[in-house]
């Protein structure tokens, strides 16, 4: 648990740079999405996914008003809906939320049949397939990306003792050097990158 | 005409080397949970063909011009509207308690109420969590998504492959997450992991699909999802997003259009991929 409030905490105050950079800088300390997804399972057992929470709420709004077991949908739209509307009206300032690359030549902005088209295309496509995207994508970068640096950090340790890498991590402190390993590890790379485009002499 | 030449960012080789090892070296692998990863590969590519051929810079642009407009990107936001949803969203959520309550009887029928009651407070963090999230990395615009999905901005710069660094940063708090909850661990013993969510009373269980199922209702769906992501650049996410920040075509236009398509695609289900009954 301790783990978790720090990696929330950290994020949080991580997230307080708002830069109106569109470069990959500003977007590396962001784990928000992942950390409300953890919050959501750890807390609650249920995997984020915004289609079927939303999905769910507006097809039987009244039925589901009146079912407890469907409270918590409100509660998530209520405090998302609060949050944006608190963000977007109050705390950024205008140029970040522009915007501005809609006004090119090559992005297309979607005119009302397309919105219509595509909100029918995504509702449909939600409940045939069986979910969205959010929960689906993290949970597969999850899995995959950390389970390719877990093996080869294994196979590095095995290499470099012969004692069962896996079997050794029962203690806290323990624990805190492998968070502290992965950490940095997935942070570092994203930290390579913001270092690679404000300071591309470096690069070479 | 002006054309929008974004920043370093495929200038310099080490990003993009980077952005190849994530990119592809993801999707590459199959590993535990196929069914997702065919899932994503299959609305991404989807997205991605769609987008290419909507996109106005193609010598076919006027036959889909139906989809796209001259006015202001974004319609027209209003914050007015955005009080308004904020304020809808919080009516529904502080009555829903009331209107539920007098339809419990059965000590059963209280417990469960009493676990829904808990799940408030990871439901209200997340939902601010998922808000801020969008909102900092920009995910909400659908031009970002757009130079995401849109491969011919290779050729000329614009490529911004931020949306799958933005899900690979998520990596390491969604794991973390993992790591608590029972059977889906890699570094924490079982004895040190939850069995049982950690806000709820004993009894619940977690909500983990292990469906590894690959099939036509998949695939279909998903393609859909493709498509309609590719042409609007929302997805449910995201749109609800716009909605709370008061863009009036999501609120009307794309809002109506999803329960519409969540109501025939639930139909569809039943009736097309309804599950074979045996008769003996």
């Amino acid at each position: 648990m301790i783990l978790l409030t720090f990696c929330i905490v950290f994020e949080t105050s991580a997230s307080e740079k708002l830069t109106p950079d569109p470069h990959l800088s500003s977007l590396c300390y962001d784990s928000q999405t992942g950390g409300s997804a953890s919050v959501l399972l750890v807390l609650n057992g249920t995997i984020m996914g915004a289609s079927g929470i939303l999905s769910n709420t507006i097809l039987n709004p009244f039925e589901q008003l009146k079912d407890p077991t469907n409270r918590w949908r409100y509660t998530y739209w209520a405090s998302f809906a609060m949050t944006v509307n608190l963000f977007v009206n109050y705390l950024a300032p205008p140029s970040f939320m522009a915007d501005n690359r809609s006004l090119d030549v090559d992005v297309p902005v979607s005119s009302t049949l397309a919105y219509l088209l595509g909100g029918f295309l995504v509702g449909a496509g939600t409940r045939i397939g069986n979910g969205c995207t959010t929960g689906t994508c993290l949970y597969i970068f999850v899995f995959f990306c950390v389970y390719v640096i877990w093996l080869s950090l294994q196979q590095m340790c095995r290499r470099v003792s012969s004692m069962d890498f896996v079997g050794k991590v029962d203690s806290p402190l323990s624990n805190l050097i492998i968070f502290t390993i992965f950490f940095f590890l997935c942070n570092g790379i994203l930290l390579l990158l913001y270092s690679t485009i404000h300071f591309p002499t470096l690069s070479m | 005409m002006q054309w929008h030449t974004t920043s370093t960012l495929f200038n310099n080789p080490l990003p993009h080397f980077i952005h190849v090892i994530i990119g592809h070296g993801i999707c590459g692998l199959a590993r535990m949970s196929k069914r997702s990863l065919v899932a994503t590969c299959t609305f991404t590519g989807v997205s991605m063909l769609t987008t290419f051929l909507t996109s106005p810079l193609r010598s076919w642009a006027s036959v889909t011009s139906f989809l796209r407009t001259t006015s202001a990107p974004a319609g027209s936001m209003s914050p007015a509207a955005s009080g308004l949803f904020m304020a809808a969203c919080v009516v529904a959520a502080m009555i829903a308690p009331a209107l539920s309550a007098h339809r419990l009887t059965t000590k059963l029928e209280k417990a469960a109420a009493e676990n829904e009651d808990r799940k408030t407070l990871g439901a209200s963090l997340s939902g601010a969590m998922f808000a801020a999230g969008l909102a900092i990395s920009g995910m909400a615009k659908a031009s970002k998504v757009h130079d995401f999905l849109c491969i011919s901005g290779m050729s000329h710069g614009s490529y911004d492959p931020t949306l799958m660094v933005v899900m690979g940063s998520g990596i390491l708090s969604s794991w973390l997450g993992y790591q608590y909850v029972n059977g889906w661990s890699m570094i924490r013993p079982p004895e040190k992991t939850l069995s049982c969510p950690a806000a709820l009373s004993g009894g619940a269980c977690f909500a983990v699909p292990t469906s590894s199922v690959i099939n036509a209702e998949l695939l279909t769906g998903n393609a859909l999802f493709g498509v309609g992501w590719g042409l609007t650049g929302i997805c449910p996410g995201p749109a609800v997003f716009a909605a709370a920040a008061g863009n009036l075509n999501a609120i009307f236009l794309w809002m109506p259009g999803f329960a519409v398509g969540s109501y025939v695609g639930l139909k569809i289900k039943e009736s097309l991929f309804a599950p074979k009954v045996k008769t003996a």
